[in-house]
């Protein structure tokens, strides 16, 4: 990997020279995660300096799928699919919104949170860099909004050059504000509903909203016999309806 | 912001961007904004609206063009195009309002992404491309 990233820069000095560059396409790697026990910590330091030090173009994780049963393997119920993506956030974090890995992951929690993002983790942690005026802030500073991107960011820079913007333009822009509103101002004010600043209401919103999307997703192959009810309980309806003995005694005692 | 009145009018034009910029340069003068515009083959004829069709000259589409050009910049003359282009709601009312916002404002107008006409004509001028970039990448295999 040291050859190639060392003949990358070489073959850049000298293109000026040489028509062909060496690796036209960069180098990358991929990790497989979830088979080891290496925290999220670890595997991030990793790529981070991959990142630095070889300048590669991207690193890939994948989550371990186990294929054969062996006792040298090890047994995993699932892979670690969820774990696989809050990686590629991070990497995302790394390589365009300028975080740093020790930004997003300590020693004191080596791994990623299960409900939130890494982003919206590290706001939530550092809440003393918010709120953000969206009208005054620098670019590298929207970045590290949850919930905007480098699209978004562009796009409030340049839409804020002749207007001071509020939350309705926000929205006309095509911004999600769905984690954004608990972080932003507009011309010092807080999105409507957010009452106050604080830790345990943002994060409570926050999961409430994560918790509401995974009760949703719950889907059902539907086929057309669904809105039949079935025979079983078909029948039993049928059994509570028909009067009981004890129905019919108290009737005559005039309880029903 | 250009003023004119909003009249209870609905402008034919012929379909082509031409006629479109032929209508601008008529708004211009006249200094108007109808209701809205329809090109002649998706006109639906009824009671409610007056109808008034627009002329197509080129002589008055040429001097648009340019003016845009001269006047605006040529990113508003390729937004525009590119917004003529493509499917979008209401695409000729957007247009015009931009071209004729653009005159008074000058080059600015393309940053002022929070007026919504404006915004309309830089997402359409964006799905367009990227919906004719996915069928450029898309032939190679046929």
């Amino acid at each position: 990997m040291k050859y190639i990233s060392q003949n990358i820069a070489i073959s850049k000095q000298e293109k000026s020279i040489y028509k062909e560059k060496f690796v036209p396409a960069g180098q990358t790697t991929q990790l497989i995660v979830g088979a080891t026990p290496e925290t999220d910590l670890k595997i991030m330091k990793l790529s981070e300096s991959l990142y630095n030090s070889l300048d590669l173009k991207r690193v890939y994780y994948s989550a371990y799928v186990s294929v054969n049963n062996d006792e040298n393997l090890p047994a995993l119920e699932a892979p670690p699919l969820l774990r696989e993506n809050r990686l590629y956030q991070a990497d995302w974090l790394l390589r365009f919104y300028g975080f740093k890995i020790d930004d997003l992951l300590d020693e004191s929690h080596p791994n990623f949170h299960t409900l939130l993002d890494p982003k919206c983790d590290w706001a939530l942690r550092h809440l003393e860099n918010f709120p953000v005026e969206i009208n005054k802030a620098d670019y590298n500073t929207l970045l590290k909004v949850p919930g905007i991107g480098v699209i978004s960011a562009k796009r409030i820079i340049t839409a804020r050059r002749e207007f001071n913007l509020n939350f309705e333009n926000l929205k006309k822009l095509g911004i999600v504000l769905k984690r954004a509103r608990y972080f932003i101002t507009c011309n010092g004010k807080y999105f409507d509903p957010i009452k106050s600043f604080n830790h345990n209401f943002i994060s409570e919103n926050l999961l409430f909203l994560e918790r509401l999307s995974t009760h949703q997703s719950s889907y059902v192959q539907t086929s057309l016999f669904d809105t039949l009810p079935k025979a079983q309980e078909l029948s039993y309806n049928f059994d509570k309806l028909l009067p009981t003995k004890e129905d019919k005694q108290k009737c005559l005692t005039g309880m029903l | 912001m250009f003023n004119g009145n909003v009249i209870n009018k609905t402008y034919v034009y012929d379909g082509t961007f031409e006629g479109l910029l032929s209508m601008v340069f008529d708004c211009y003068i006249k200094k108007v904004i109808p209701l809205r515009i329809v090109s002649k083959n998706e006109l639906e004829i009824n009671f409610l609206d007056t109808i008034e069709e627009i002329k197509t000259d080129n002589i008055k589409a040429k001097r648009i063009f340019d003016g845009i050009a001269k006047n605006i910049s040529y990113d508003t003359l390729y937004n525009s195009y590119y917004a003529f282009l493509s499917d979008g709601n209401e695409k000729e009312l957007n247009i015009l309002k931009y071209i004729l916002n653009g005159f008074v404002i000058g080059p600015k107008i393309n940053t002022m992404l929070s007026i919504d006409f404006v915004f309309a004509v830089c997402s359409m001028r964006k799905r367009l491309l990227g919906e004719s970039h996915r069928f450029k990448r898309f032939t190679p295999f046929f």
